[in-house]
């Protein structure tokens, strides 16, 4: 007996607590919006701590109220996130074995189909994996797990054929799938008039390691978007610069 | 709707500000022990809390 209880007791309680923290902890630092909400409500949460604790009349009455509905605000506005998040938990995010190297080839098919695109103001939208995986968003996609060619990439982003409205996924020196459609990002300092697309390949970079290539059906420019960040690169050395930074 | 639900939640989205967010998932990220060992600690927290507290206090 340890405190009163039996131990073998303790033991097991300790072990299903500490498999049910594990998982949530893990829910929250997959995905940095999710962590960044979660930070919010322990400042909410804290406060109404203190609000009770030294009887705020107004204050603790509105943040008692407030932490009521904070989880079901948080269902509803980070739905997407949430399933993204639980997916990670149970799949993992990180892909088995090392990261796949691109050859030569690979990215330079990568930036002739781009500059080709976008001097045709044809939009496309290429997302080329590195650690994190990519495979949910696969999964609802077509896959193809074809070798990357200029030709191919050229032809799934033709105007209205099947495939041209989603992303491509690059895993080395193939397209995974193509099709596929990312969560959008929310980012408040992004340019309203930006289209969905880079909006796509925004959401993506901020909650992977990915690169995404992003080029415009409206001005023809290409842009990349990663760790959260969009650089707009119109110049086909600069493009090939930053994929062989990305791709080693 | 929405946007009401926004308007209420954007200041705390703004506190718990990406860049303490990033730091702690890059952290984690690189370190994937953390998460079994912080997991270890909130555990030991909530056990002490249950178990051992209520025999302190008496």
């Amino acid at each position: 007996m340890l405190f009163g209880t039996p131990v073998w007791k303790i033991i097991v309680d300790a072990y299903i607590v500490w498999i049910l923290v594990f998982f949530v902890v893990k829910f929250l630092v997959s995905n940095k919006r999710m962590l960044s909400i979660a930070i919010s409500f322990l400042f909410v949460y804290a406060l109404a701590w203190i609000a009770n604790h030294f009887e705020l009349l107004i204050s603790s009455s509105i943040l008692t109220y407030l932490v009521q509905w904070l989880p079901v605000l948080l269902i509803i506005i980070m739905a997407p996130d949430i399933r993204r998040s639980l997916e990670m938990v149970w799949k993992g995010d990180i892909r088995d074995g090392s990261f796949v190297i691109s050859s030569e080839r690979t990215k330079n098919s990568i930036v002739e189909a781009a500059t080709t695109m976008a001097s045709q103001k044809t939009g496309a939208l290429i997302t080329i994996e590195k650690h994190n995986t990519l495979d949910q968003y696969a999964d609802r996609a077509v896959t193809l797990n074809a070798e990357v060619s200029k030709e191919l990439l050229l032809n799934i982003f033709t105007p209205k054929t099947p495939l041209h409205d989603g992303a491509i996924i690059i895993r080395g020196d193939h397209v995974l799938c193509a099709g596929a459609y990312f969560v959008l990002s929310d980012n408040q300092n992004f340019e309203k008039t930006m289209g969905s697309r880079h909006r796509a390949g925004l959401g993506i970079s901020e909650i992977t390691d990915s690169m995404t290539i992003i080029v415009s059906e409206e001005t023809g420019n290409v842009s990349i978007a990663i760790e959260g960040i969009m650089l707009k690169i119109n110049d086909r050395d600069k493009l090939l610069e930053y994929l062989n930074m990305f791709m080693k | 709707m929405k946007k009401l639900l926004m308007m209420i939640i954007e200041p705390f989205k703004g506190f718990g500000n990406r860049i303490m967010a990033e730091k702690i998932a890059i952290l984690f990220n690189r370190h994937k022990a953390l998460v079994y060992v912080f997991a270890a600690l909130i555990t030991i927290s909530i056990l002490f809390v249950v178990y051992v507290l209520p025999h302190i206090l008496g």
